[in-house]
């Protein structure tokens, strides 16, 4: 009898967790070329009473701004959508009202990144045709002024400087910029403030020719419309802009890390320190991406239960919350973290941290943590699922990734193919307790 | 049989006209609401877009709740519902939910505190398990307790405590309230936080949480045929508690004495807020609730609001102006107006320049173009709100908490369209005429590096 009840629970726990990962298996995704050339990845749902839409300029952000004009591109994607005036009146204050007034109730956002500009926004259904007609005024109409380019140029951005940032936030600045020393990558997206007062309305006039391009677009669309809609209203809204040239920015070279291991402190009084700390990290590109996704997750990763979270916060109280996670860029990755805590626990979170590090370097993980792990990455695939913001941001971030479109479909797949030996393995060749770097920000002695 | 091309014509008209007002109709919200005979309040949103379901227990409890002299003490319980039940005890909630691939998180305001996991659907048994414990057998242990309340301090350092736009929060509160707990921060004063004894956070458990103080919302890829029976089994067995009165200290009349509240610092930037004394829904009607809500449009919209019209469109006089008014409160709190000077040494003009569009307001009314346009926006809302996986749960979680009726949330859009341009001036007139009880400054102070 109690045989019985076993088997029965095995086969339920079976099912149960082979039904997880099925049931993730099968976006039905479109990837095709418009008339005009634009790119686009396409997931048709007939549930969706919003049409979410996400396009991006590749290769074209804030890494490829000219050296001395760092800000450039930054500068020139705030500029495009504060539209001054004309003669037609269709200045952003217009434009924000016919947005408002179609359904488009949170605007048009953008984000510039090194790689990459990124838009995005939500339509009714019945207003999306309205809306890529805007898209076409705001691209292909462009109105850069130098009132707004001064403006803007008079506006430090607040993370620029120690005084105005947070504590965090500063230490990030300071690590990113230590750790990609000399590299593009080095500088934050709204560049560096002398950068910013070097770029001039020809400047941006000229970067807008080369970066808004057919040839660096991809649109991302999931709603309930079809290709055949949807095709003509991309290439209304984006048909006119130049096709762009094969090579009209530099390449971005593979930068060469800067990893000291040591800690920098910078001194601000502040009730509390900001601290950031990273070491490189490993592209989703890479063999060892998956493994090295579980081996994050169980060091420092995931909250409630990843080691830090155990023994910083759980068992010391000295965070509210600390996790790492893993960044990357197009030719670069990292895996980077932080917290905040009092000015005199500083010191001892970090030897905590370190020591962590070392412990899993050297040792591995277990496999209780390893199975915890895997079956949490694979069973929460699926709430990627629940919204369409969830789909569309997993399907362009693979394909800016350089990841196959489909990588959505076949991620637990892999996932479920990777060992303990595999997460232990990386773990020697990629942990690197020795060399893992901090900055401090707050009220700490050195 | 002959073609009668006018008939054809008239035909198309009437059916295009007809389908448009179709599609405008009121989209009807498809939930399911019921109470358990212990009182759980639960309501069932099916939605099947994936095999993943959203469950949210919400207390009908805040911080405003708590003693006198422990402010934040039901954000510190929230804290201590993570740290282990009689049946799971320690970490289990927390681990099981993770190695189940589920989010969990949860969070507290003056007025309730939320639970929520997020999770595949097949796990949602489980969750309701370790949830309908937690809600009855939640574990006091003293040496965790002591360990949470380092954690509760250090989130004050980094949300209130290094944030000087925080810290002006706290002291505006406290001006605009003399008495009602509202003036005490949600996460609690530190010195207070630094007093809570295991004893206060069971005395206050065993107070507040009962099924009969608790609204269920589960939305996802659940049937009600099916999810209804696993309710009853995991939550229609925990008795009906005993709740206290929710009675908080009212707030006297200021008669009219106004107060200002000023902080500098280089993390801010130049601004104004005044600050009205505002009725909620609770204890007025809905229709008071939708009146303000447009008031707060046509007035603070940041896209054809008067302010964004006149203060930053025309005059260049504003960088930023908006108003801010919900009903979603316990008990009444506040109607909001702020503006940020594009010249931050104009900043005594900008507030004279609100000042004077408030007056006109008040004198003049407003059109029934701009209310029209302020209707408009809420057609669409519906949809912003059923794109997510949580937005219709925390929706009638957050409303059903403060005092909102189901018929109410049915009813919303109809209630904002039936609103007249009299009754805007008149709610108008009633707000502002004292004045603002307070009004907080922010200067930008710049810092030798």
């Amino acid at each position: 009898m109690i045989m019985k009840r076993a088997f029965i629970q095995f086969l339920f726990i079976l099912v149960v967790t082979t039904f997880s990962i099925q049931a993730v298996a099968s976006i039905k995704i479109q990837e095709f070329d418009t008339a005009k050339n634009i790119h686009v990845i396409f997931v048709e749902d007939p549930t969706a009473r919003l049409t979410t839409v996400t396009f991006a300029f590749k290769e074209v952000g804030s890494a490829t701004d000219p050296h001395g004009k760092e800000g450039l591109t930054s500068l020139m994607a705030h500029l495009l959508m504060e539209r001054s005036r004309g003669e037609d009146g269709l200045d952003k204050h217009a434009i924000d009202k016919e947005l408002k007034s179609i359904g488009v109730l949170n605007g048009i956002n953008y984000s510039v990144a090194a790689d990459n500009i990124v838009y995005s926004f939500k339509a009714p259904n019945e207003t999306l045709k309205e809306t890529f007609d805007i898209l076409n005024l705001i691209f292909t109409d462009q109105r850069f002024d130098a009132v707004e380019l001064n403006k803007a140029q008079n506006y430090d951005p607040p993370e620029a400087r120690l005084a105005t940032a947070s504590e965090r936030g500063f230490a990030s600045k300071i690590l990113i910029h230590n750790l990609f020393h000399g590299h593009p990558y080095a500088h934050p997206a709204y560049g560096t403030l002398d950068g910013r007062q070097s770029v001039t309305l020809a400047d941006i006039k000229q970067a807008a020719k080369q970066k808004f391009t057919r040839k660096n677009l991809v649109v991302s669309v999931i709603g309930n419309v079809s290709k055949r809609t949807l095709s003509p209203l991309i290439d209304k809204a984006f048909g006119d802009l130049p096709a762009g040239t094969a090579q009209s920015l530099p390449n971005i070279a593979s930068p060469k890390l800067q990893l000291s291991g040591n800690i920098q402190f910078i001194p601000k009084s502040t009730p509390q320190s900001g601290v950031t700390f990273g070491q490189i990290g490993v592209s989703p590109k890479d063999p060892d991406y998956l493994a090295f996704l579980v081996l994050n997750d169980i060091i420092s990763g995931k909250p409630f239960t990843s080691r830090l979270w155990q023994e910083v916060r759980e068992n010391r109280g000295l965070v509210y919350d600390i996790q790492t996670e893993i960044v990357h860029w197009q030719n670069a990755a990292l895996l980077l973290g932080g917290f905040e805590s009092e000015n005199a626990k500083v010191q001892e979170v970090i030897e905590c941290i370190r020591k962590e590090w070392q412990e899993v370097q050297t040792k591995g993980v277990t496999e209780a943590e390893f199975k915890s792990s895997k079956t949490g990455l694979l069973g929460g695939f699926a709430l990627n699922f629940a919204s369409p913001d969830g789909v569309i941001s997993y399907l362009l971030t693979s394909h800016l990734g350089g990841l196959p479109v489909d990588y959505i479909n076949k991620r637990n797949e892999l996932l479920q193919k990777v060992t303990l030996e595999d997460v232990n393995r990386v773990a020697k060749k990629w942990l690197d307790a020795k060399n893992l770097t901090f900055v401090v920000v707050g009220d700490t002695q050195r | 049989m002959k073609l009668n091309i006018k008939a054809i014509t008239l035909f198309l008209v009437l059916f295009t006209f007809g389908f448009s007002a179709f599609a405008e109709a009121k989209e009807k919200l498809q939930y399911q609401y019921f109470t358990l005979e212990n009182g759980l309040e639960v309501v069932i949103i099916p939605n099947h877009r994936a095999p993943v379901v959203y469950h949210s227990m919400w207390y009908k409890v805040g911080s405003a709740d708590s003693p006198i002299d422990k402010s934040g003490l039901a954000h510190f319980l929230e804290h201590l519902m993570f740290k282990g039940s009689q049946k799971f005890p320690g970490d289990t909630y927390k681990r099981r939910v993770n190695d189940l691939g589920g989010n969990q998180n949860a969070n507290t305001n003056w007025d309730r505190t939320a639970y929520f996991v997020t999770i595949a659907k097949e796990y949602l048994p489980i969750v309701m398990e370790m949830e309908a414990d937690r809600m009855q057998n939640l574990v006091f242990l003293p040496e965790p307790i002591a360990k949470e309340k380092e954690v509760v301090l250090q989130e004050r350092r980094s949300t209130s405590d290094a944030d000087p736009n925080a810290l002006l929060g706290e002291a505006a509160n406290a001006a605009f309230f003399w008495q009602h707990p509202y003036g005490k921060p949600m996460i609690g004063y530190e010195e207070e936080i630094k007093s809570y004894t295991p004893e206060d956070a069971k005395t206050f458990y065993k107070q507040w949480y009962h099924p009969n103080n608790a609204i269920l919302v589960i939305a996802g890829d659940v049937s009600v045929r099916e999810v209804k029976p696993l309710i009853e089994k995991h939550y229609g067995k925990i008795p009906k508690g005993e709740v206290p009165k929710r009675i908080r200290t009212l707030e006297p009349d200021h008669r009219g004495a106004t107060a200002k509240v000023e902080m500098r610092s280089p993390q801010l930037g130049s601004s104004v807020q005044r600050i009205y004394t505002a009725p909620n829904r609770r204890t007025t009607s809905l229709r008071t609730d939708a009146v303000l809500t447009l008031l707060q449009d046509v007035i603070g919209d940041s896209t054809f609001g008067r302010l964004a019209k006149n203060l930053v469109e025309n005059q260049g006089l504003a960088q930023y102006a908006a108003a801010s008014y919900t009903g979603s409160f316990y008990d009444p709190y506040s109607f909001v107006v702020m503006a940020s000077p594009e010249n931050p040494s104009d900043l005594n003009q900008l507030e004279a320049s609100v000042e004077a569009e408030i007056r006109r307001l008040m004198v003049e009314g407003v059109t029934e173009n701009e209310l029209a346009r302020a209707k408009e926006q809420w057609k669409f809302s519906s949809f912003y709100r059923l794109d997510s996986l949580h937005g219709l749960a925390d929706h009638f979680g957050e409303n059903l908490a403060v005092g909102y009726s189901i018929e109410d949330l049915e009813n919303w859009l109809d209630t904002l369209q039936q609103v007249t341009p009299i009754q805007i001036q008149q709610a108008a007139q009633a707000i502002f005429e004292k004045g603002p009880a307070v009004t907080a400054y922010t200067h930008h102070v710049t810092q030798k590096e």
